[in-house]
């Protein structure tokens, strides 16, 4: 800080001149102790205000050089552990191609039945080595667990082996806002989760007033903003930027209807209908306001619509998500409003369960003088489809109304309500005489009174899902049972995923006497089922020609099947249902799956005792055998079965499914070298090669990953440098030009001293 | 016309040589005197007689001894000193804070901020690990800590100049009543006549009081006829001839301190204090200090109420056992952005999940925050209602208005998720910090004694550490609360307010001391004693005495000769 003061022009004090040479050595001295201090330091600015520019610079580039840090931090980190992985890999895949050899070395004539046993033997060895790189543990972390990177994810369980992981990537930052996955799940290394169950049936649930915004679109949510809504003479603004809920849309738009009229919102299943009053016509037309897509999605977006209403919403696709209502899942309800004149009025009456049925049924407020308030009676006719409500016209409200219907028998298939979507409705305003129908439900109720059979490790577990109320509740059945199942809703949520945790062994979902879970989609077996995809990919070999199987009626009359062009289950049970000869009621045996498990079922009624009900193979076809209907190496069925009257030849599940893992792999082919199966061995051999091949692709995208992140971590080393240097050149002291400064100063400084020396001498006292 | 009365004019030359002597003597003594104003004798012609029909003069008076002010320079001065002692206080201010908050320091708040989010990415690094997550909220604590340690030294700073401004207070009184004194002396000495022989040493004595005075409030004098001058402050007087008016010290409250502020004793009206120490202070102290305060609380509230808004739809490695809100509710039957929470809900929704540490499954319960104004508006009792209908959960509202959750269940622990609300965070469940100013942000004891509920999951209890994908970025996210301003900007503009104000006032400071510097310099060019000048005058008066005493020698010779007739 040095500041020049003027020179007064007109006198000059002894005093001042003094106190300006000392002001000018002070000066001087100050500069030469900054100076000092940012040599010594190294640092350029002391206080931040000494340049707040570059200090502003400073900040910036500090707080980018920590993250760099702990990015560098993250990618060694992770590095260390995918390291790791590659290394655990490669154990695994000379571990398969070792077993490989065994089983190919027995898996010839020349080879006996104690050889496999020795083969076997050096298998269980493998299984416990893979046990245990599965279970490896790096630094803290089970490498193959997925998230649940705490547990150890494999366990043996019998013969079998349980993944207790999931497939979850973990994630750490490679750099600003960008995340790489620094796992490899046991699922995708190992394959230890089988292929999910489902997805063939559509979940996506009923839009209902408590549908969250969010959810709509497949959960791609609504865009916050305003809607316009016009019936051609006046436009009015609705603010949705606050709604949550669809029945918070509803709402608004119900408040803030166009200048002099009335506006209605219903929430059907798929979404929303809007209309106006019919009374005051004109065109209803939904717009948006400003830039956001709020109406468009909404699904309700129309601005060419003829007449009051209503307009009718797109369908919402809400997504499934655990909070769902069972309820909601496969159908929807039959409902119908109410509506009267004035405030809080209007009435919404609900089926309690989803389906057709329930439609049609008409609601009618009918004007009794002898009811009086309060004591409003209901009757309920289930073959006329009404419900009549005797009412006191005018001064019954909606509240008496909802009471009554709540508390009359018809309470046992119907849920009366205040309408939500009515702006403030505390049912205080009275009805109007009117009358209305249910409609608009659909689908059916989810069958849960029967649940689910899994049969997975040879065992067979019944899924109790009576009280569950929301699909997490289904979940966590499925999750909780001992059936070594991992249920989830599917990443699209349109759906439930059902995946086996355990390797080596079948897993098949089938009903427990129901349709619960052909309902959700999650039956193994079904009529789709293709017949090539059957007995593990083995599909239905057929004849050349002539039939595949007879099948031995009670009558004595041997019908013929052949499969050919049969595609699917359903079109090898047409093919015996609809067959011309096997048409009389009396003597028909008529297939389908079964009821309980899996597996198709001959089934007839006639009780003629000609012949005994069987199947036999022709033509030297197992198309019988792979269908399950005749038992492995024999060409005839089992004997049939008899009770109430019927008798059945029940098929075994044919369409089992697996984990396709790398122990499951082993595990099979263990169990066909003790049973010295040669066709098991050789299916084994084929799942250690696809497993191989899963295993390798898994290790080329890791390489590939470790590869992008050795890139990524030598850009940062470079961009730390840079970073490094630009702070350096914003903070630090320039040497060269602070010691230049310095010696300018140092010389200034000391023809400063001399100037104060030869100028207090100077004084005419001198000469006197 | 005689030799007796030449004689006589000799005589009066000499001593009025004399005392031009002693004036210059005077002068030369106090040289090096500051605030001294050099004196001289104004010499004139004496009076002239007619002899004999011609007009003869009667020697050398003294018109007056007069000092070489000018005041309207010392006012000027005066309003000058009030300036760059008033900046200058500012800007020591601004860098003793600088000193403290420096964005360049070490550590600094940048450092902790950094350190901090640094810590939450290396949990995702090893989600599994309860020592990472026990590090991140060590790292919280530090930042809190750091922010609190700031918040006080800066209080601990505006009490250390509240005290100085009870102690300035006292030295205006000090002054105003030797300012009184002096004008009734200076008054008088001179009696009243102004112009005339000036009572030149008290008048240096008072001129040095109203340049102390000056330097600690800002003020106007105004010179009387009488000689005593009248000081003022705004529009009210503080002397007025000997009459004089004390200032007091009033104690007030301001951002959770005791604070001084200075009231004229008699009317009980604030002073000015536009300028000067005393303005400086009081500036510093409300403006510098209590500026930055506010701008660190809003800083620390945003912090804690965005960060907790992250963190709260998290899940822990474990849930809790039991929790209980660390914010109470001022009313819990009033709807919740009602209810006097730290921060205010929005309609939503929020997820309970309770969790069975043995079968590993999830119970997700919905719980809907509605408070659009309609009617059902979600209060914390309902809320607690809707909470203690879960099963395996008890809930209820505490005395002190906190919601209280606990797990009816050893088996079971709860946890929340996904909260579009704000609710979780307003009522302080599953926060990571708690208080909203700089004083009061710590971490959550919950937190702080169980780090496993570090809440870095969103799928679900120990499940994924999404959330604290979220937590580590946290300070590069752009807040809809603040226009799309990041942490980091927050955090900038504190720092950089800070920067650039201290710089300002530095250069503010500096410009006033310049130009007190050269009033003081205008002041010296008139009034200061330049020793070659004072030593011309001593010849001169030398000369003068050596020539009348010449003089006398003549005459006496003449009166000799006459004599001697």
């Amino acid at each position: 800080m040095t500041s020049i003061t003027s020179i007064p022009s007109s006198r000059v004090s002894n005093l001042s001149s003094s106190q300006r040479l000392l002001a000018q050595i002070q000066n001087a001295q100050l500069g030469l102790q900054q100076l000092e201090t940012q040599i010594s330091s190294g640092k350029r600015i002391v206080l931040p205000s000494d340049d707040p520019a570059a200090t502003e610079q400073a900040v910036g580039l500090n707080r980018l050089i920590d993250q760099k840090m702990q990015i560098k931090n993250n990618i060694d980190t992770s590095q260390s552990y995918l390291t790791q992985t590659d290394t655990a890999l490669a154990n695994v895949s000379n571990l398969l191609s070792s077993a490989r050899s065994t089983a190919l070395s027995v898996i010839g004539t020349t080879a006996d039945a104690s050889q496999r046993q020795t083969a076997a033997q050096v298998i269980s060895g493998a299984i416990q080595q893979l046990s245990d790189i599965g279970n490896q543990n790096f630094n803290g972390r089970y490498l193959f667990a997925g998230s649940q990177a705490g547990l150890a994810p494999f366990r043996a369980d019998g013969a079998n082996v349980k993944y207790s992981g999931n497939d979850t990537a973990l994630s750490s930052l490679s750099d600003l806002s960008q995340l790489f996955q620094s796992n490899v799940t046991g699922a995708a290394a190992f394959g230890a989760l089988s292929a999910g169950i489902g997805g063939t049936v559509s979940l996506t649930p009923a839009v209902t007033a408590s549908t969250k915004l969010s959810d709509l679109n497949g959960g791609r949510g609504v865009s916050p903003g305003s809607i316009k809504i016009s019936d051609g003479v006046s436009t009015t603004v609705v603010d949705l930027s606050h709604a949550v809920t669809v029945g918070d849309v509803a709402a608004s738009i119900v408040a803030h209807p166009p200048q002099g009229r009335t506006a209605r919102a219903d929430i059907t299943p798929t979404g929303l209908s809007i209309s106006l009053d019919a009374a005051g016509g004109g065109n209803l037309s939904i717009t948006q306001d400003g830039n956001a897509s709020t109406a468009a999605d909404l699904g309700i977006l129309n601005s060419t619509h003829i007449g009051p209403g209503p307009i009718v919403g797109q369908p919402q696709n809400p997504l499934l998500t655990l909070t769902t209502p069972l309820g909601n899942v496969i159908g929807a309800r039959a409902e119908v409003f109410v509506p009267s004149p004035g405030t809080s009025t209007n009435i919404v009456l609900q089926a309690k369960r989803n389906g057709a049925a329930y439609n049609g049924y008409t609601v009618n407020l009918i004007d009794d003088h002898t009811v009086a308030v309060g004591h409003e009676t209901v009757s309920y006719d289930t073959v006329g489809k009404s419900i009549t409500v005797d009412v006191a016209g005018g001064l019954t409200t909606a509240k008496n109304v909802v009471d009554a219907i709540d508390n009359s028998p018809a309470a046992a298939d119907f849920t009366a309500a205040l309408d939500p979507s009515q702006f403030k409705n505390d049912g205080s305003g009275a009805v109007a005489l009117s009358s209305a129908t249910t409609a608009g439900g659909g689908g059916a109720l989810l069958d849960q009174a029967a649940g689910l059979q899994i049969t997975n490790g040879g065992q067979t577990y019944t899924i109790d899902i009576s009280h569950a109320q929301t699909v997490e509740d289904l979940l966590n059945s499925l999750n909780g049972s001992q059936a070594s199942v991992l249920a989830e809703i599917n990443p699209t949520g349109t759906g439930i995923d059902v995946h086996s945790r355990l390797s080596g062994s079948d897993f098949a979902i089938g009903e427990n006497g129901g349709v619960t879970a052909t309902q959700l989609g999650l039956r193994t077996l079904t009529g789709a089922s293709q017949l090539s995809d059957l007995n593990h990919g083995a599909g239905v070999p057929t004849a050349s020609s002539g039939a595949d199987f007879l099948i031995q009626r009670k009558d004595g009359y041997q019908l013929r099947v052949r499969l050919s062009g049969a595609k699917t289950v359903q079109d090898a049970i047409d093919k015996i249902n609809n067959d011309p000869n096997n048409q009389i009621a009396a003597s028909k045996v008529t297939a389908q799956l079964a009821a309980s498990g899996n597996g198709i079922v001959l089934t007839t009624t006639d009780t003629s005792s000609v012949s005994p009900f069987a199947v036999i193979e022709q033509n030297g076809s197992t198309a019988a055998e792979s269908l399950g209907l005749v038992p492995a190496g024999r060409t005839q069925s089992n004997p049939s079965t008899a009770s109430a009257g019927a008798e059945t030849i029940a098929g075994k599940d044919v369409n089992p499914q697996e984990t396709t893992s790398a122990f499951n792999a082993l595990i099979r082919l263990k169990t066909a070298l003790q049973s010295n199966d040669t066709a098991g061995i050789t299916r084994a051999v084929g799942l250690i090669d696809s497993s191989s091949n899963q295993l390798n692709l898994t290790r080329a995208e890791l390489g590939a990953r470790e590869e992008s992140l050795t890139a990524i971590s030598t850009s940062l080393a470079n961009e730390q440098n840079n970073l490094q240097s630009s702070l350096s050149s914003t903070v630090d002291t320039d040497i060269a030009a602070a010691i230049t400064q310095l010696t300018a100063l140092q010389t200034s400084f000391t023809a400063t001293l001399q100037l104060t020396a030869a100028l207090s001498k100077l004084t005419l006292l001198n000469y006197l | 016309m005689s030799l007796f009365s030449s004689l006589q004019l000799a005589s009066n030359t000499l001593q009025i040589q004399q005392i031009g002597l002693q004036v210059v003597g005077q002068n030369l003594a106090n040289a090096s005197t500051p605030g001294y104003s050099r004196e001289e004798v104004v010499l004139a012609p004496g009076p002239t007689q007619q002899v004999n029909g011609n007009l003869l003069g009667t020697g050398v008076t003294i018109e007056t001894i007069k000092q070489d002010v000018d005041q309207f320079l010392n006012q000027r001065a005066r309003t000058a000193l009030s300036d760059q002692s008033g900046s200058a206080l500012s800007s020591q201010t601004y860098q003793q804070l600088e000193s403290i908050f420096g964005a360049l320091n070490s550590p600094n708040l940048n450092t902790a901020l950094t350190g901090f989010t640094s810590s939450i990415a290396q949990v995702l690094n090893s989600p599994q690990d309860v020592a990472t997550r026990n590090l991140a909220v060590l790292k919280g604590q530090t930042l809190a800590n750091q922010i609190n340690s700031y918040a006080s030294q800066t209080n601990q700073l505006r009490a250390n100049l509240n005290d100085q401004i009870v102690g300035d207070t006292g030295r205006v009184n000090g002054l105003l009543t030797q300012i009184g004194k002096l004008n009734v002396q200076i008054a008088q000495t001179e009696g009243g006549a102004a112009g005339a022989s000036q009572a030149v040493g008290l008048r240096d004595q008072r001129d040095q009081a109203l340049s102390s005075l000056a330097g600690l409030i800002n003020i106007r004098t105004a010179q009387q006829n009488d000689g005593s001058v009248s000081v003022y402050n705004g529009g009210d007087y503080l002397v007025a001839g000997s009459e004089v008016r004390q200032v007091k010290v009033d104690k007030s409250q301001d951002r959770g301190q005791t604070i001084a502020s200075v009231r004229l004793a008699s009317t009980d009206s604030p002073l000015d204090l536009s300028s000067g120490e005393i303005g400086g202070l009081v500036n510093s102290r409300d403006g510098v200090l209590g500026g930055f305060l506010d701008q660190l609380n809003s800083f620390a509230g945003a912090l804690a109420s965005e960060f907790n808004k992250v963190y709260s739809t998290g899940q822990g490695l474990n849930g809790y056992t039991s929790l209980t809100g660390a914010t109470p509710a001022g009313d819990v039957n009033a709807p919740l952005d009602a209810a006097a929470l730290q921060t205010t809900p929005v309609s939503g929704s929020f997820q309970v999940l309770v969790h069975n540490k043995q079968t590993g499954l999830t119970q997700t319960t919905d719980i809907q925050v509605n408070v659009n104004g309609l009617a059902g508006d979600t209060t914390l009792s309902n809320l607690a209602t809707q909470l203690n209908a879960i099963p395996g959960l008890a809930a209820s509202t505490t005395v002190d208005g906190r919601l209280k959750i606990t797990s009816t269940d050893s088996n079971q622990q709860f946890a929340f998720s996904g909260d579009t609300s704000g609710t979780l965070a307003a009522l302080g469940l599953n926060t990571f910090f708690t208080g909203s100013d700089a004083s009061s942000i710590a971490v959550n004891q919950v937190v702080a004694r169980d780090p496993s509920t570090f809440a870095a999951s969103a799928g679900g209890v120990g499940v994924d550490a999404n959330v604290a994908q979220q937590l580590a970025e946290f300070l590069t996210t752009p807040l809809a609360t603040h226009s799309g301003a990041t942490i980091a900007d927050l955090y900038g503009q504190v720092s950089s307010n800070l920067t650039q104000n201290s710089s300002v006032a530095k250069s503010l400071s500096d410009s006033a001391q310049a130009f007190y510097s050269s009033l003081q310099g205008q002041q010296q060019a008139l009034g200061g004693v330049n020793i070659d000048q004072e030593t011309i005058n001593l010849l001169q008066y030398q000369r003068s005495y050596q020539a009348s005493a010449k003089f006398i020698s003549t005459i006496s010779d003449l009166l000799h000769t006459l004599v001697n007739l």
